[in-house]
This record gives C-alpha cells, sequence and structure tokens, in this order.
C-alpha cells in the first residue's frame, strides 16, 4: 500500500545541512498497521511529511496504493491525498468551527455537495463516537475528543491511508489507550492501513503488526513485531523488555549486601554487570507464530537464530559474572560459589503461555532465578522476555541450555 | 461661545470624522487584507513563495509605514486630485487616510495569518486543499478574532490620523480641536472635543472587543 525507497531529505540553512532522512526503505502492506519508533530529531516526523509530501523529498520514490506521489504535482497531489488521512500531535482543527463543522471542511474540501455533507458528518462523528459534541468547538473537548474529531476528519474522504503524526504524544495514558483502540478498530473494520510515527513504546505494543526503530535518519531495524522480537541485537525487545535494569539491581546490590563494598562500588559493579549482560545469552522466540499454534509450538519450530554469542560465550558470560563481581569477589548472586550463567530468553507467539522456566526447573533440576522479565500482550502476539540466573558455570548448565536452545527460546 | 454653539460645532465634527474614518476603514479593511495576504504568500516557504514580490511589496509598505502623516497628506495630493476630482474637504481626506493606513492594517493582517498554527495549515494542504480553499476556509477564517482586534486598532489610529485632515480642510474633530481649541484658545472646545473623542474612541474599542469575543472560540 505504502512503498518508499531511496528516501532521503536533507534540510539546508545557513549554518549547514541537516540530513533528517537518511536512505530509508519501507513497504506497508494492505491493512498493516507500521510504526515507526524513535526519539524526536530521529528524522521520523519528516519521514511521515515525505509520504504526503507536505515535505519534497530530495531523493526517492513514495508510491501510495500505486500511484508514485514523488512524480506528481498540482492537481493531481491534491487528488491523491484525498486518499490519505492525516492525524496529527496537536490535532490541528479549526478552532472557528465546530466539531461537526471541522469535519465538514473535510468534506468541503473533497467537493462533497453541500446536501450530502450533513448525513456524511453525522455518520463519521458516530464512527469515532462523537455525536453528542457535534456542536462543541474544539476549545471545550477534552484531548482525546479532539483527537477523535481529527480522525473522523482524516476519514471523511475514505482514505485507505492513514498517517499519524505522533497521534496520542500529547494524551494521557487512559485516553491514549482508547484512541489506539479506536484505530486498531478502524483498521479492521475498514481495512485501514496505518503508518505511525511515535517514541511511545506503548503504541507499537497495542496496535503495530509491523516496526521499524528509526535513528539518525535511517532505519536500524525494520520488519514484523514477531520477527523483531525474535532478534538477538533487537533493540525493540530491548526497549519493551528492559532487562538491564532489573539485573543491574540484583547484581548490583549485592556488593552492598556483602558488605564493605561503598555504594560507589555497587554502581560500578552494576555497569560491569551489564557488560556481562551484553556478553550473556540472547535466548530465542519460538517463532511459531499464527497458524502454527500451540502444538507446533511444543515441538519447537526453533529458529536458533546466528547466535552472535555460542556456548563459548556462554562460558564467558558465566566467569564474567564472576568477574563482575571484581573486587567484591563473587557479585553477590546468592550462589554459594558465586558464580551464576545468565541467560536471556525471550518468546513470542503461543510459546510465550508455555510453562518453559518451571519446565527447566523441573527437568534440570536447577534453581532458576528470574533476575527481571515480563509478558506483554501485543497486538499480534503475546511475548515475553526473561532474564534468568543459573547457578555454576555455562559449563555446569550445558544441558539446560541445550534444552533451551532447542526450545528455540534462546541461542 | 455658546454651550449650543460648541455642541453644534462638536456635532458636525463628529459626523465629519465618523465619515472620514468610516470610509477609509472599510478601504483600508480590503486593501490591508489584499496586501497583508500577500506577504504571507509569497514569503519564503509561503503557499505561493516568491521572495522578489514579497521583498519589493515589503519595502513599499515600509515606506509607507515610515512617511509621517502630514507628509504623506500633502505628497499625494496629485493623487487624491486624481481620484476625488477635488483636494480639499472631507472626501478629500479620505484618501491620504486609507494609504497611509492600509500598510499600518496590512502588517497586522500579516502577523494574525502568521499566527495560526502552522499543522492547521499543514493539516489542510494534507487533505488536498486548495491555496484558495486554504487562504479562506483556514487562514482568514482562523485569523478572523485577530484580523477585528487589528482593524479596531487600525481605526483607532486613524482617528488619531484624521485630525490633521484640517490641512486639507478635512474638518472632523481633531481640526475642531486645533483650530478653536489650540489656535483661538477656547480651552472648553478643546476639552469638549477631547471627551468627544475619548468618547468615540471608547466606542469603537468596546465594540471592537465584542466582536472579538464573539468571534473567538479559542
Amino acid at each position: 500500500m505504502i512503498e518508499i525507497s531511496g528516501l532521503r531529505k536533507t534540510y539546508r540553512s545557513k549554518r549547514g545541512s541537516v540530513v533528517a532522512v537518511d536512505g530509508v526503505d519501507l513497504s506497508v502492506g494492505e491493512g498493516e498497521v507500521f510504526g515507526v519508533l524513535g526519539r524526536s530529531g530521529a528524522g521520523k516526523s519528516t519521514l511521515l511529511r515525505c509520504v504526503n509530501m507536505l515535505e519534497r523529498p530530495d531523493a526517492g520514490t513514495v508510491t501510495v496504493g500505486g500511484l508514485e506521489l514523488t512524480a506528481l504535482g498540482g492537481k493531481q497531489l491534491r487528488i491523491a491525498r484525498h486518499g490519505i488521512g492525516m492525524i496529527h500531535q496537536h490535532f490541528a482543527l479549526l478552532s472557528s468551527r465546530t466539531v461537526a463543522g471541522n469535519v465538514a471542511f473535510a468534506l468541503e474540501v473533497i467537493g462533497t455537495p453541500r446536501a450530502e455533507r450533513k448525513a456524511r458528518v453525522a455518520e463519521l462523528l458516530e464512527l469515532v463516537g462523537l455525536t453528542d459534541r457535534a456542536e462543541a468547538y474544539p476549545a471545550q473537548l477534552s484531548g482525546g475528543q479532539k483527537q477523535r474529531v481529527g480522525i473522523a476528519r482524516a476519514l471523511a474522504a475514505r482514505p485507505r491511508v492513514l498517517l499519524s503524526d505522533e497521534a496520542t504524544s500529547a494524551l494521557d495514558p487512559e485516553t491514549t489507550d482508547s484512541i489506539l483502540r479506536l484505530l486498531l478498530d478502524l483498521n479492521r473494520r475498514l481495512g485501514l492501513t496505518i503508518l505511525l510515527i511515535t517514541h511511545e513504546m506503548t503504541v507499537v505494543k497495542r496496535i503495530c503488526t509491523s516496526a521499524a526503530v528509526m535513528r539518525d535518519g535511517r532505519f536500524v531495524e525494520s520488519g514484523t513485531i514477531a520477527d523483531l522480537l525474535r532478534r538477538p541485537d533487537s533493540e525493540l525487545a530491548r526497549d519493551l523488555f528492559p532487562l538491564d535494569t532489573a539485573t543491574t539491581a540484583v547484581l548490583g546490590s549485592a556488593p552492598v549486601r556483602s558488605g564493605p563494598a561503598a555504594p560507589q562500588g555497587a554502581t560500578a559493579n552494576g555497569v560491569t554487570a551489564n557488560a556481562a549482560t551484553a556478553n550473556g545469552v540472547t535466548a530465542n522466540a519460538a517463532a511459531t507464530t499464527g497458524a502454527a499454534a500451540v502444538g507446533a509450538a511444543t515441538t519447537g519450530a526453533a529458529t536458533v537464530g546466528a547466535a552472535t554469542t555460542g556456548p563459548a560465550t556462554v562460558g564467558a558470560t558465566a566467569a564474567g559474572a564472576t568477574a563482575v563481581g571484581g573486587t567484591s569477589a563473587g557479585a553477590g548472586v546468592a550462589v554459594a560459589d558465586g558464580e551464576v550463567t545468565i541467560v536471556d530468553i525471550t518468546v513470542s507467539g503461543p510459546a510465550a503461555d508455555e510453562p518453559i522456566i518451571a519446565e527447566l526447573a523441573r527437568r534440570f533440576d536447577v534453581d532458576v532465578r528470574i533476575l527481571g522479565g515480563s509478558v506483554e500482550t501485543l497486538a499480534t502476539t503475546r511475548a515475553g522476555r526473561w532474564r534468568l540466573a543459573l547457578p555454576g558455570r555455562a559449563d555446569d548448565n550445558r544441558a539446560a541450555l541445550e534444552y533451551l536452545r532447542e526450545r528455540g527460546v534462546t541461542r | 461661545m455658546t454651550w449650543s454653539e460648541v455642541l453644534e460645532l462638536l456635532n458636525l465634527g463628529a459626523q465629519e470624522t465618523g465619515w472620514m474614518v468610516g470610509v477609509s476603514a472599510l478601504l483600508t479593511a480590503v486593501g490591508g487584507l489584499l496586501v497583508g495576504v500577500l506577504l504571507v504568500l509569497t514569503a519564503r516557504g509561503g503557499l505561493l513563495p516568491a521572495p522578489p514580490v514579497n521583498a519589493v511589496l515589503g519595502l513599499i509598505v515600509n515606506v509607507g509605514r515610515s512617511l509621517p502623516f502630514i507628509i504623506l497628506l500633502v505628497a499625494v495630493i496629485p493623487f487624491t486630485r486624481a481620484v476625488v476630482g477635488t483636494t480639499i474637504g472631507t472626501d478629500a481626506a479620505i484618501v491620504p487616510l486609507t494609504i497611509g493606513a492600509i500598510p499600518f492594517f496590512a502588517r497586522i493582517v500579516e502577523s494574525a495569518l502568521r499566527e495560526v498554527p502552522a499543522d492547521v495549515v499543514a493539516a489542510a494542504t494534507a487533505m488536498g486543499a486548495t491555496r484558495r480553499q486554504i487562504v479562506g476556509k483556514v487562514l482568514l477564517r482562523e485569523a478572523l478574532p485577530a484580523l477585528v482586534a487589528g482593524l479596531t486598532i487600525t481605526v483607532i489610529a486613524l482617528v488619531g490620523y484624521s485630525a490633521m485632515a484640517g490641512v486639507v480642510g478635512g474638518g472632523g474633530l481633531g481640526d475642531l480641536a486645533i483650530r478653536y481649541g489650540y489656535q483661538r484658545f477656547e480651552t472648553e472646545v478643546m476639552i469638549a472635543t477631547v471627551v468627544a473623542l475619548v468618547v468615540f474612541v471608547q466606542l469603537v474599542q468596546m465594540v471592537g472587543d465584542l466582536l472579538v469575543r464573539r468571534l473567538s472560540h479559542r
């Protein structure tokens, strides 16, 4: 539905030029909800504005619904824009018009005859649940209601694509939730393709089927949510399930407990612990998403990914954990010999609901400790990620690690 | 001078001021809107970018703004004769008043239109609105309260300018204050005129404020 290739946009000023979008390729299929996640200044807003030519890209092509917008201008572009709805962070409503008037404006733009406008406005307001506020002015509405008006207006021309520019960033969590539910509902009921940009993980989590992480004008990673979670170096997974702090807390606090080490030492340990973590075995999802269903999941179907860290590294991790303690040896993980193997496991799809940790403990008789982790219900799948500590070196845990790898939750 | 004579003078002066200010305000509103919209449209990054046009227009506006009104009044006499057929009287004063006020109001229009949030304009563009729709239904409509407030300021400035209309025999309250109050030392007339002017300005401001309140839904 949306095809972008080689998109580039540079802003020039007297002080020099800033590359806002630096060669982005993107493909959003019909009915997909694609989220571009990034911090402010990453270029995601420029990217979005290039999709409907609010900004003219310097290079690359943008095709929406089979129409190459980069090749259009003037009237053709205006007509093409009718098929692309857009919602904005600060709603961008006409303050001088009522709710109904704002929606009517969109109809005036596309040339809907006066006689038909009223009925269509009512229909659109019904769609977003604002029928009773039709005669209110935007200033009298809450943020969530304003965004509903924005959505109704964006849908006036029956577009097949909706661009969302940080649509929930100015809203509180509850309102964000209701707007996201509305978007998801529209996506499902109308088959609306949505391309959204956001800096909020929640948005990606709740409604996106695919996502990209953008930094410095480029996509750092991009793919379906399930695929992204399965990658060992996935930033998305790391952002979605922040484990580092959990480990830091456990490992870092230990020396304090053990006595002599100063709080500063504890911090230092924490940092080192993270380094060890980085080396840690990154577990991987069972990957039996979708139709393959639960049964298949049990059999594994594992995509034991190209491990960035082999078994050897596992050993190193264990050693690392010891080294973590560094000065105050053993790093306070409450294991007799002070050595642990840290394993991150990530599951998505049906595997997320399986008792993997319990099975691990039972089968290998290991006292698994969970250092951190969580399970999330995503738009298309359920996923979980945990950081586990197994007592002993990696060598001691070879069988358990092998099991996890076989299950496809670790690499 | 008796009070009834003073009242008669005031009545006449008020009518002349009302006429001069009223007609020139109307013409200024139209001319200022036109120039103001052009300034915004042709600006860099505007809807119809044309930096050279913008620069020339800006220069003309600035020249108009920097000329002292009394000089302008005299300088446009040939033009006034061409338009009105005479260079003296109330109608003749309307020409320099309008020419003097258009640049003033144009800048007010320009800044009022700039106050319309960029994302509202972007939203209309993204919907596929034409330039005409954006100017008429978004820029001017959204800026309407600010435009009315700006016009109120302009009308009051015109009341001030109109005091100088006496130079070309335009009459009006300000002229009354100069001729009777200042030149003939009729302090009562001076005070009465000033009071009348204060009331006039007050009324204009009140009506302006009322309209702005009615129009604004922010």
